[in-house]
């Protein structure tokens, strides 16, 4: 009696996991389909010698030995890390400045949506619309004409490294705006008394923000800055759109590389090379903010 | 990238076939009269897909689709693409597969070598032999598609590279079509001194670098050197190569061209509109360009019209650059054999003079006549002058060169006293990729 007691408890128990597991399996199916086999699939093929024609041929680790040693990885990584410290620099300051801004003046409602509007903007038109004012007979040389620095005019998406620059702030103006608003999320979490006591104690409004406000700001801050670094390392459309990488491959970075060697010169074993060492990148920031969600939510 | 099969090769023979191609579409012929395909409604049985990356021509090809529907009961109709990159990569991982396109446009030369040696598509020699035993199709353009004596295309389109015109600034002007070299850099001269740009010149897209490698090179070193180089059988730092460049620097100096940043059509066009108003006067490029210039307001023979640069070098012969651009048949699409329906029927005069006057081409079928006044111009003065044709740049020489060398010739474009080291830098290149096809 004990025992078959004991037998069925053991079998709802066991019934009840294999439930649960069915519940799982849509998601890990389409995790696993979707993501963990082209993953798997794109290292296999780092590893190979593709046209995407003929079978692949292994060949070892001579796609990494190759790629360390091309003149284009020292350009592409030097532009890559241009683009992860202006990222955190300018979309981060900038959405940080606005939030601060917009969240101490009349009608902020407006102005949170003027300064959002970018984003709802694909990053292709966003693309095009900058390269049309960028161009040698674009809004940007005319303005510069209009105020007399003809000097300064030129060919700003074939001019090394002014292009990366200018891409760089069509970046910085459509992304900034999504900053802005988790900022402005932070800055609603903040009590009110510590920032009354600083005010009683006589900080400034600067010493408030440095000592206060911006501590306070921290966990908040850190996945901004997390958050705005991955997305640096994918930063693609608007790079193969505004310059498709060049002028002489000057501007391409890791992504740009990568889609290159894969799908311009159909070398797919060399383009998954590249793919695998940014996926690598990008997995470890991407565990340093995922460790950074899970500290805050579950204190651990 | 390695080549690692390599029964079928685009080989010197072929090679110098291609190369030798005299006119094609110049000789008269009979002007076909046709029922415009709108007007016949008789059902088509079949309607095949045809990708290609030209999305402009689309509706082009799809009335020329619906023409072959009425004439063999099998249609086509276009699949575009906008992005080359896409349509590249997209056709390349069907071709292997049950999902290969009916019908897809390619490159020809060393651009379709790999999709032969791949097995991926149909030989269409069965189709070319009546032409090439009538005249009708110069063996030129068949030589492009030649692999291991298999033809493996039909032409979608041939276009020569001449340098386009505005007809009503040069009336205005007074100025005339030069034929020597110094007539032109005078003509140049008297449009700077007018405040006009001589000739466009773009790195947008970075291919169009090489149109004007690929014109002064030929015009100062002549056909024999080009095709050497080539085939890898001289190099690009030799010092002819230098000349020509010194050339190219020389005429960048005297202000000839346009802001290498201007847009041409790969992403916008700002070109068009610069030779329209009269700001730039010349633009050296291939005829396919004429589509987009009538579809922007000029009209052929009196908004715009064409010349043949003249050489650098008097002492050479006549020579100008063609492109052709192949249309194919999967080897391993579900309608096969309807595709190679369509392949025959494309070849026929009914099919190139619709598809021509519709697009403003030239004919490669000789027995067909154009109305179009800059394609007879052209003609012409190939026929006049005995031009010799060359196969451009692009697919004249193995893909992993040129890739680097366009990006190679922009820098120079930009940095102007950069010559040897961009010549050094593209030889590397060609002696890794000469060596290891073997």
């Amino acid at each position: 009696m004990f025992l078959a007691a004991r037998t069925a408890t053991l079998v709802t128990f066991r019934r009840l996991r294999l439930d649960a597991y069915l519940y799982l399996l849509p998601a890990v199916l389409f995790v696993g389909i979707f993501l963990l086999y082209p993953a798997a699939f794109t290292f296999y093929a780092s590893l190979t010698d593709w046209d995407g024609l003929n079978p692949p041929q292994f060949i070892g680790f001579d796609n990494y030995a190759r790629f360390f040693e091309d003149p284009v990885f020292k350009t592409s990584f030097s532009n890559t890390l241009i683009w992860v410290i202006a990222t955190i620099l300018f979309p981060v300051l900038w959405g940080l400045g606005m939030a601060v801004l917009v969240s101490r003046i009349r009608f902020e409602g407006i102005f949170k949506t003027i300064f959002y509007l970018p984003y709802a903007i694909s990053a292709t038109s966003t693309s095009v619309m900058w390269a049309f004012m960028l161009s040698p007979n674009g809004f940007i040389n005319a303005a510069l004409h209009e105020v007399g620095l003809d000097e300064w005019a030129r060919s700003w998406l074939i001019s090394p490294p002014w292009h990366t620059y200018m891409m760089i702030a069509a970046y910085t103006w459509q992304s900034a705006g999504t900053n802005m608003v988790l900022f402005l999320v932070g800055l609603q979490t903040i009590p009110v008394e510590p920032v009354e006591a600083a005010k009683i104690d006589g900080a400034n409004g600067w010493q408030v923000f440095r000592h206060v406000v911006f501590p306070l700001l921290t966990p908040i801050t850190s996945v901004i800055v997390t958050l705005a670094v991955i997305n640096s390392f994918k930063v693609f459309d608007l790079i193969w759109v505004m310059t498709q990488g060049g002028p002489y491959r000057s501007s391409e970075t890791l992504v740009v590389t990568m889609y290159r060697e894969s799908f311009v010169g159909f070398d797919l074993g060399y383009g998954a090379a590249v793919a695998s060492l940014l996926s690598l990148i990008v997995f470890v920031f991407s565990a340093l903010y995922l460790r950074q969600i899970f500290r805050r939510e579950f204190g651990r | 990238m390695s080549d690692r099969k390599t029964p079928l090769r685009m080989n010197r023979r072929n090679f110098l076939k291609t190369s030798g191609i005299a006119l094609a579409g110049a000789a008269a012929g009979s002007a076909l009269t046709m029922r415009s395909p709108a007007t016949r409604v008789r059902a088509q049985s079949t309607v095949l897909d045809l990708y290609h990356d030209k999305a402009s021509w689309a509706p082009n090809a799809d009335a020329v689709g619906e023409l072959a529907g009425q004439s063999i009961d099998v249609g086509f109709k276009s699949v575009p693409f906008p992005d080359t990159t896409t349509y590249q990569s997209t056709v390349r991982a069907s071709l292997g597969s049950d999902a290969a396109p009916d019908l897809f446009t390619w490159w020809s030369g060393f651009r379709m070598e790999d999709l032969v040696q791949a097995g991926t598509v149909a030989d269409l020699t069965a189709i070319w032999e009546p032409y090439l035993a009538s005249g009708d199709y110069n063996p030129g353009i068949a030589a492009a598609y030649t692999f291991d004596d298999k033809i493996y295309a039909v032409p979608f389109n041939v276009s020569f590279w001449v340098v386009y015109y505005n007809v009503a600034l040069f009336e205005e002007n007074g100025f005339t079509i030069p034929t020597t070299w110094d007539e032109f850099t005078a003509l140049c001269d008297s449009l700077v001194a007018k405040d006009i740009t001589p000739m466009a010149q773009t790195i947008d897209g970075r291919w169009p670098s090489f149109i004007l490698f690929e014109e002064l090179l030929v015009r100062t070193a002549g056909p024999d050197f080009w095709n050497g180089l080539m085939m890898g059988e001289q190099a690009y730092n030799d010092q002819k190569v230098l000349d020509a460049l010194m050339v190219w620097k020389d005429l960048m100096g005297k202000g000839y061209f346009t802001d290498p940043g201007i847009t041409m059509g790969t992403s916008d066009n700002a070109m068009i509109p610069l030779f329209q108003q009269g700001k730039v006067a010349m633009i050296p490029i291939g005829e396919w360009y004429s589509a987009s210039m009538v579809e922007s307001g000029l009209e052929p023979g009196t908004g715009y019209d064409a010349f043949i640069m003249p050489n650098v070098n008097p002492d050479l012969g006549n020579v100008l650059f063609f492109e052709t651009g192949p249309m194919l048949v999967s080897e391993r699409g579900a309608r096969k054999d309807e595709a190679l329906k369509v392949a025959e029927w494309w070849m026929t005069a009914e099919a190139q003079a619709e598809w021509c006057k519709l697009m403003g081409f030239s004919s490669p079928n000789a027995s067909v006549t154009l109305e179009n006044p800059v394609s007879n111009h052209i003609a012409q003065q190939i026929a006049d002058g005995g031009y010799l044709a060359l196969q451009r740049y692009w697919e004249a020489t193995p893909p992993a060169i040129v890739e680097l060398a366009v990006d190679e010739l922009a820098r120079f474009v930009l940095e102007p006293d950069s010559a040897e080291d961009v010549l050094d830098a593209i030889q590397t290149t060609a002696e890794q990729v000469w060596s290891d096809r073997g």
